[in-house]
């Protein structure tokens, strides 16, 4: 975990008292709501529907206990007692008061938490995969690198007012936790044909108004150029992005416009400047990021007893089985397995999660898994280094706080934005649509048998809940006023990552679920086996096996 | 009454008064930059003049990279006109003629807020023309930002990476 020298701590410390000073001076009238609104986004605070919300940086996703208490505490101090995490590894307050909000970035920063640029038009969070360091296909652990990108973009003189947002997401695994073809710039941790480790740079995936998966502007950079390539990137498009058009403005769109050889072409010519240059990273500097990401002390276990003793105990509880089975991965060091703790519990909204929660999840990352914890882009949170023997006490403890859902990558670990019951962007609330949803599919043999599936739930167009890359994409639509709701199918995040297939006219809210069933019954009906899954089912059938179906009674 | 402030926030008598748009003369369009010319209490001889020219550029339309200003080294100041205080493209313009060796005084006039000079002093800003009628207050005390910088500017040219991680790390600390 990264640790903050003095410098870093008195950055965060200056930011906190040069927002404070905004703010009194946005509340004495001295700065206009147009003028304060991009100095509050870079630090955070949304104006919404009913009161403000306060988005919280949490790097590439990784958090100490500690600071998971302090987000209870201030949760419970200034808000309604509950947080909700986000698909950018972030987490948000609902409610926090304006004239508050100096002092609760007062407290985040001491224990190094921060606001900074979550919001605005700006680098925001360099999320990642929420196995890093642990899981057994990773190539090299991406958090370094997270965390040297994280340093470079933040407080970016040349890059704070860019035409529009900016999102970077760094994998170093074989499989793509970390959605990077649909970003704005994707990095890859891949070697080249000598075996050695560079990147594969990505360049203009994003979702939103007009989906688009990543293209490829370099299949492989050496590690010392990746933040002076970041910065040409970027310098080519603070300068050539759209700035006439709010929905035009981000970096797909000039990609699209340009071409991506002309843009590659434009990045090389910047690049060609800062190349070499001071930016380039040192062996030091990746030697020391390195350093703080390095294997926890784990224990030497007696790896087949403990195995045998987590048997014995599955055999006794069925229920802890299949938490085991569902909500627990293969670890890269034996003896050990990666925890998912589940935030979507029935009724719930997904990602949110209570002041009691957040401290019950730290206690137990204290106890088992060396005080840290993740939250990944899917609205859930991970406990990554526990000992098998260990498995049955973590269950229990999540089991009695309603953390053990074992729905992990099934149909209801529903991944779903705020909504109309808070954010003033949305068409339609998604949140009572999810918890509609998991309602109705609440047999957990029905959820096993159907196997893997991404239900991804947006309220609007700006798709929050990356329902583009659902596998069942939901996303809410006005019509004549009332809510109505779009279904999609096949996209998806991983691999071959696609944007999914939109299936027809909208529904209304009530129809959604029985049409989910119709959608589930025509993939049971076609599936050569119970191992093809959902997503390769309706790559091989296609569209309009669903289609025609599911239309033929109505309109 | 225009207000020149330096980058660190000293009050300027700026010897260079704005142009009023009849005043301009030379004034001349190339693709869709704006050009102006500053000029002091100037002679009339015409070799004298451009030796005393300044030339500003108004930031509008498409074409917006400061390469089209082919040489600078015989400017003494540029300025360049933010049109509105989101459009950032004046910070990477600005660090831009920087990188290129202009020298002369770097100026960012137009709509712009007391909270961006400390970022436009780091991409090599010398000087602000402040919009009309503002507390100049406010701009003299945002000018110093933080007290260190992460990245590589202008004002600090090398990343705070390369200042304090500079030792190789002792093996027994990397896991």
């Amino acid at each position: 975990m990264y640790v903050y020298d003095a410098i870093d701590q008195r950055l965060v410390d200056e930011r906190v008292e040069q927002f404070r000073a905004q703010t009194q001076r946005y509340l004495a009238g001295e700065l206009t709501a147009a003028q304060f609104l991009p100095l509050r986004l870079q630090n955070g605070l949304y104006i919404q529907r009913l009161a403000p919300m306060l988005r919280v940086a949490i790097p590439y996703g990784l958090m100490r206990s500690d600071q998971l208490r302090k987000l209870a505490e201030i949760s419970r101090r200034y808000d309604k007692g509950y947080g909700h995490f986000s698909t950018r590894q972030n987490i948000q307050f609902n409610w926090p008061a304006l004239e508050d909000v100096p002092d609760i970035l007062a407290e985040l920063a001491s224990v190094q938490l921060h606001a900074i640029q979550t919001s605005g038009n700006c680098i925001r969070n360099t999320t990642s995969d929420e196995y890093a360091g642990v899981a057994r296909d990773e190539i090299e652990d991406p958090r370094p690198y997270c965390e040297l990108i994280r340093q470079w973009s933040t407080f970016h003189p040349e890059f704070a007012f860019l035409p529009r947002k900016f999102k970077i997401a760094v994998n170093g695994a074989v499989s793509d936790r970390a959605a990077v073809h649909a970003h704005d710039i994707g990095v890859e941790l891949q070697r080249n044909a000598r075996g050695e480790v560079g990147f594969r740079i990505l360049v203009g995936g994003g979702l939103g108004r007009t989906p688009v998966v990543g293209l490829e502007i370099r299949p492989w950079l050496a590690k010392k150029h990746l933040l002076s390539y970041l910065e040409a990137i970027l310098r080519v498009y603070n300068l050539r992005g759209r700035r006439d058009n709010k929905f035009k403005a981000r970096i797909k769109i000039l990609v699209k416009a340009m071409g991506i050889e002309a843009f590659r072409e434009a990045v090389d010519a910047e690049w060609q400047m800062l190349r070499d240059g001071p930016t380039t990273l040192t062996d030091e500097a990746i030697a020391q990021a390195q350093s703080y990401f390095t294997a926890p002390p784990y224990e030497a276990l007696d790896t087949e007893a403990a195995q045998q003793q987590c048997n014995k105990a599955m055999e006794m509880d069925p229920r802890f089985a299949r938490w085991y089975t569902q909500n627990t991965r293969e670890h890269r060091v034996a003896g050990y397995r990666i925890v998912d703790v589940s935030l979507k519990a029935v009724a719930t909204p997904p990602g949110d999660i209570s002041d009691q929660q957040m401290e019950l999840v730290a206690d137990l990352a204290d106890r088992y898994a060396f005080g840290e914890i993740r939250s990944t882009h899917q609205q859930n949170l991970v406990l990554a280094d526990v000992r098998i023997d260990q498995l049955l006490e973590v269950w229990h403890a999540l089991d009695a706080a309603q953390l053990a859902s074992p729905t992990l990558g099934l149909l209801t670990d529903i991944v779903c934005c705020p909504g109309g019951d808070y954010c003033s962007l949305a068409n339609a609330r998604s949140i009572p649509l999810s918890e509609a949803i998991q309602r109705r599919f609440d047999n957990l043999d029905y959820l096993h048998d159907l196997g893997p599936i991404d239900l991804n739930i947006s309220g609007c167009m700006n798709a929050c809940g990356h329902h583009h890359i659902g596998h069942i994409g939901i996303l809410g639509v006005d019509k004549k006023g009332e809510e109505f709701f779009q279904i999609s199918l096949g996209g998806s995040q991983n691999g071959r990552a696609s944007i999914g297939d939109i299936l027809g006219p909208s529904f209304g809210a009530e129809e959604v679920p029985a049409v989910i069933e119709q959608i589930l019954q025509i993939y049971l009906e076609q599936r050569e086996s119970a191992e093809e899954s959902f997503l390769d089912t309706y790559r091989r059938i296609g569209i309009q096996q669903f289609k025609e179906p599911i239309y033929a009674n109505r309109h | 009454m225009r207000t020149v402030i330096d980058q660190e926030g000293k009050l300027l008598q700026d010897p260079w008064p704005v142009l009023e748009s009849d005043q301009r003369s030379g004034e001349a369009q190339r693709g869709a930059l704006h050009y102006w010319l500053y000029r002091d209490a100037a002679p009339a001889d015409a070799t004298e003049r451009t030796a005393h020219t300044r030339l500003g550029v108004q930031l509008l339309g498409d074409d917006d990279r400061c390469a089209q200003l082919q040489d600078l080294s015989h400017l003494a100041l540029l300025c360049i006109e933010v049109p509105l205080f989101t459009d950032g493209r004046a910070f990477s313009l600005a660090r831009a003629a920087r990188e290129s060796g202009f020298r002369g005084d770097l100026r960012i006039c137009g709509d712009f807020l007391p909270d961006q000079v400390h970022y436009f002093r780091r991409v090599g800003v010398s000087s602000f023309l402040l919009p009309k009628d503002s507390d100049h207050s406010n701009f003299v005390a945002s000018i110093r930002g933080f007290s260190d910088a992460y990245q590589a500017a202008v004002d600090q040219t090398q990343p705070l990476f390369r200042r304090r991680w500079t030792w190789p790390m002792p093996a027994a600390v990397r896991a």
